[in-house]
């Protein structure tokens, strides 16, 4: 599962760190205020169709993020001495 | 209908459950077997312990008050979660690497393992958790009354509170006892409770199963699926219209700090987790929890208004529902489930808050007494067993009382939200702790003090009603009549929810304090040393510590401290491992500065940061932190995360260059020793011959009675000797033309297998004196190619002496095929000699390389080269070919013209 290459695994990081932004936002007025209409889906209210169905959707973004997110430190951590011969 | 006894017979086999999961748990965790207890479903639903009754039976309550209001409580923690990678994770991380006990451990320790720092945030902790643990109290309590004292037609009346008081103490005792047993057995080495975990993460599922089924009744038994209820007066219960206020982000955000700064989940996430792949799938596990315990809120609270009498109490609707319709299993699994949910909290709770006040209160006094004191009284463990024991029972007993003095409160959310307010004051410190590296210990106690103060002034205090410390005309008209302090509308801010206008001014002053102060006051040695841990936790090792901190101390008064803290047996292991990191035979390690570092972690995990430095000190002589060293390592890891993208890449594009670099480098030292190599390889080959002709010439000048025939002799030999040379230096001076592109060519068109035929039959002499054989496998084609004669001849000429030559097999044989395949005339000559060593094939046609010649025959391996050379010259090439198992083949191949003329005559005629 182990993404192929570092500028990946950069993006799912990046994008973890916009996941909880962007449910916050989702979630603030005035965003949530284009959903108080009164006007209902399949019987269900549209104000709370939507707080749960961004609810799920998070949730699966989360699951779908959780076995892509890894440390940089194994490829982009560079110890400053790279002069050492070995390398 | 249930009678008391069943309620009762019930709770306590349910109670008689836990223990047994809890006591299997524990023991199977010590026998090291509990890999289910470790698993990551189990930590998750133990995070679940943030359901408490306020979520089980106040949810309900909350969405037929405030509409959609109750689900923030659910969307903020789901935000922290699903951002678990950037917070959760370093706390988390930062909570392994330092041993850290509960979140004042936490804070105290990253400002400097400062005593009064988490002495200040141990307060906070028990003040803003008593409320909560009331109401927990208070739930389990109404639910016992409701289904005990009521008819249906009864609902609507509260029942009396004075049998409640009595039932409520019971409760809270029983709680303590169970907390007592599972929660303070040992003193874990990490603050780890195993059993609990398991019993909490059983209560977990009893307490959503039970939700969700009243809510499957109450959607398909009472109505007619979800539309249906929806149907029904949603609307009211929305209020969508002036629902998304301040309000409404308030309390996602303060939901959001209260998952991180309860001291009840800081116990939970980061003191219990034992791996970051725990935290992996609570990340979404966790708000799928949620999102499973909010979804029939609003379904049960439109239902209990349409279905019950009017004025029922909706904290009680999820018994009171099933109750109305005499679903006698559902309310009992109702019940279990408020009393699950109630029971986790109280205990983890209390377990975090024992935790706090015995390292943070209790140890700090027991240390100011003198030390013998502690010494004479034995076991600083038992000390500390018993000082939880007794904050354990002290905490519930607070509980009560809270519970006693505000009993007419009816809404169980308001308390809920004090509790979080209150907590969310460690916010500030905890992020800047974790984050900001100037953040100091100055700037987190005034900050907390503040905040914590205001909190109580504008929030806490005036949710007694005038019933404690501030009278009902103050909280009206301000303190003397002040209107600009009045709680609740501080400074003139007035039209706030009073809520969001504590939460501003609490918040606000005490991140401008934080802030303020840190960048007032210098920080101390050990807070720059410990911010930078905390800050760099992903860059820096915890062990690097030592490198900052010198001390010295004797290996056995460390032994004796750590005996007393960690026991006996323990402190044996953490001895005799170090002392065999050290590669040492025997108990005692060496006590370096390392050494003294890892023991006061261990003891750290034990008893608090602070109280584990308290004690290393006393027993520690000539500490001193080196600033220089810490400054040293804070620019390196901050110039480490400016550049580290840059230094990437850079270091990837020096790693290539350096790779060639050394690769054009090797072969430079490669081609120099070739030339050292040839110098003095030709300087012995032009040696041999000059100094024979000198020999000679030298007889000749001075022996005058020289016979005719012997002179003759001599003078033949200085001839040849001088023809050997001059071959020699044409050879070079060949070479040299020939590198330089000056050699001259006679190009013309010519039948390729002339010169080739030639060339063999003159090599036929040389093959007759060694015994070997030239074999011609068919007769050689005809082409026309571009060629010079007597260059191409010398090509063949050389490859076949050299197959003669070097042939040691007993029958030695060359053999030489032609073949015309498409526009080339392909030449093979292969012999069944010894072969070419593999590692000098790659060289045999470099210049100067005398592999070949460091053999009998001599020459000075110049052959091959300048072969290669013709070749290329002639448009074609002369190559080695790798597949002989046996001998060495060469194949020389030429660009054939077109057909030679007689055949294209024969093919006419």
């Amino acid at each position: 599962m182990r993404p192929a290459s570092p500028s990946t695994a950069a993006k799912f990081r990046d994008a973890a760190f916009l996941l909880p932004v962007a449910g916050f936002f989702l979630l603030l007025p005035p965003v949530i205020d284009l959903f108080t209409a009164r006007v209902s889906l399949f019987g269900i209210p549209l104000i709370v169709a939507y707080i749960f169905g961004l609810w799920s959707a998070l949730i699966a973004i989360a699951f779908w993020f959780s076995n892509r997110l890894h440390d940089p430190e194994t490829h982009a951590h560079v110890p400053p001495d790279t002069s050492s011969p070995g390398r | 209908m249930l009678s008391p006894n069943l309620i009762f017979l019930t709770s306590l086999a349910y109670v008689a459950l836990l223990f047994m999961v809890a006591f299997l748990g524990d023991r199977q965790a010590r026998s090291g077997k509990a890999s289910w207890i470790q698993s990551p479903v189990v930590y998750t639903l133990s995070i679940s312990v943030y359901c408490t009754s306020w979520t089980f039976y106040g949810a309900v309550g909350s969405a037929v008050r405030n509409g959609l209001e109750f689900a923030t409580i659910y969307l903020g923690p789901t935000l922290v979660f699903i951002g678990w990678w950037f917070l959760l994770r370093k706390l988390v991380r930062i909570g392994h690497m330092h041993r850290i006990t509960s979140i004042a451990d936490l804070i105290s320790s990253r400002y400097g393992k400062s005593t009064s720092l988490a002495v200040l945030v141990t307060l906070i902790a028990v003040i803003g958790t008593t409320p909560y643990i009331a109401l927990q109290l208070k739930a389990v309590t109404t639910s016992i009354q409701v289904i005990v004292a009521s008819d249906p037609g009864n609902l609507a009346n509260p029942p009396s509170s004075d049998p409640a008081n009595e039932m409520a103490f019971w409760i809270a005792a029983g709680m303590a006892l169970f907390t007592i047993i599972f929660g303070t057995r040992t003193i874990d080495a990490n603050e780890r409770h195993h059993g609990v975990v398991a019993a909490i993460a059983l209560e977990a599922l009893v307490k959503l199963f039970a939700l969700i089924a009243v809510g499957l009744f109450v959607v398909f038994a009472l109505a007619d699926g979800p539309a249906d209820i929806f149907s029904r007066d949603a609307a009211r219960i929305l209020q969508t219209e002036d629902m998304f206020d301040a309000r409404w982000i308030a309390l996602t955000f303060l939901s959001g700090i209260a998952i991180i700064c309860l001291p009840r989940q800081f116990q939970v996430t980061v003191v219990e987790n034992t791996g970051e792949d725990q935290l992996r799938m609570a990340s979404w596990l966790f708000p799928l929890y949620l999102l499973l315990m909010s979804l029939f809120v609003l379904p049960i609270a439109i239902g209990g208004l349409t279905v019950l009498p009017e004025g029922s109490n909706p904290d009680m609707f999820v018994l009171t529902l099933p109750m109305s319709v005499d679903q006698d299993f559902l309310v009992l699994l109702a019940f279990l489930g408020g009393f699950s949910s109630a029971t986790s909290m109280v205990i983890v709770a209390s377990i975090a808050l024992s935790t706090m006040i015995s390292n943070h209160i209790v140890m700090p006094i027991a240390l100011r007494t003198p030390w013998t004191s502690i010494e004479r009284s034995g076991d600083v463990r038992r000390l500390l067993l018993i000082s939880r024991r007794i904050s354990i029972g002290f905490i519930l007993l607070l509980g009560y009382l809270y519970f006693r003095l505000s009993g007419k409160s009816d809404a169980l959310a308001a308390i809920g939200l004090i509790a979080f307010a209150g907590v969310a004051q460690f916010l500030p410190s905890l992020l800047g702790g974790i984050y900001w590296k100037r953040a100091t210990a100055s700037g987190a106690k005034l900050g907390l003090l503040a905040g914590f103060l205001l909190w109580g002034y504008t929030l806490f205090l005036p949710s007694f009603e005038g019933d404690l410390l501030l009278s009902a005309s103050t909280i009206e008209h301000g303190p003397w009549g002040l209107e600009l302090f009045r709680p609740q509308a501080l400074f003139g801010l007035t039209g706030q929810d009073p809520l969001v206008h504590a939460l501003f001014w609490s918040l606000a002053t005490n991140t401008v304090l934080f802030i303020g102060g840190s960048l007032l006051f210098e920080p101390k040695p050990l807070e720059r040393l410990q911010g930078t841990l905390f800050v760099d936790v992903f860059r820096t090792p915890a062990g690097d510590e030592h490198r900052f901190i010198q001390r010295s101390a004797s290996a056995e008064d460390l032994f004796i401290l750590a005996q007393r803290i960690l026991g006996s047996n323990e402190a044996q292991r953490v001895f005799r491992e170090f002392a065999e990191g050290q590669g040492l035979e025997g108990d005692f390690p060496q006590p370096t500065d390392a050494f003294i570092a890892h023991l006061e972690r261990r003891l750290a995990g034990s008893i608090g940061a602070a109280s584990a430095r308290a004690m290393i000190s006393r027993i520690v002589s000539g500490e001193t932190i080196s600033l220089d060293e810490l400054m040293r390592i804070a620019d390196e890891t901050a110039q480490l995360m400016e550049y580290s993208q840059e230094v990437e890449k850079k270091s990837l594009e020096l790693e290539a260059t350096a790779r060639e670099l050394r690769r054009a480098n090797q072969r430079l030292t490669l081609l120099d020793a070739q030339k050292d190599d040839f110098l003095s390889q030709v300087s012995h080959e032009v040696r041999t011959p000059m100094t024979s002709i000198r020999s000679f010439s030298e007889i000749l000048l001075e022996t005058r009675d020289l016979s005719s025939p012997q002179s003759q002799r001599f003078l033949s030999i200085i001839h040849e000797e001088s023809l050997r040379l001059t071959r020699l230096l044409d050879e070079i001076l060949d070479m040299n033309l020939m590198d330089r592109g000056e050699a001259s060519w006679n190009l013309h068109e010519l039948d390729a297998a002339v010169p080739l035929i030639r060339a063999i039959e003159s090599c036929r002499g040389l093959a007759q004196s060694t015994g070997s054989a030239i074999l011609l496998d068919e007769p050689l084609p005809s082409a026309l190619v571009d060629a010079d004669p007597d260059r191409l001849q010398q090509v063949v000429i050389n490859i076949l002496t050299n197959a003669i030559k070097h042939n040691t097999s007993p029958k030695p044989e060359v053999r030489v095929s032609g073949k015309l395949i498409n526009d080339q005339y392909e030449i093979e000559i292969s012999d069944n000699g010894p072969g070419i060593p593999s590692h000098l094939r790659p060289f045999i046609f470099e210049k100067f390389q005398r592999g070949a010649a460091q053999s009998s025959t001599g020459g000075i391996g110049l052959g091959l080269a300048i072969s290669k050379e013709i070749m290329k010259r002639l448009g074609g090439t002369l190559a080695l070919i790798d597949d002989r198992r046996i001998g060495t083949c060469f194949r020389i191949t030429l660009p054939a013209k077109r057909v030679p003329p007689q055949q294209q005559e024969r093919e006419a005629g």
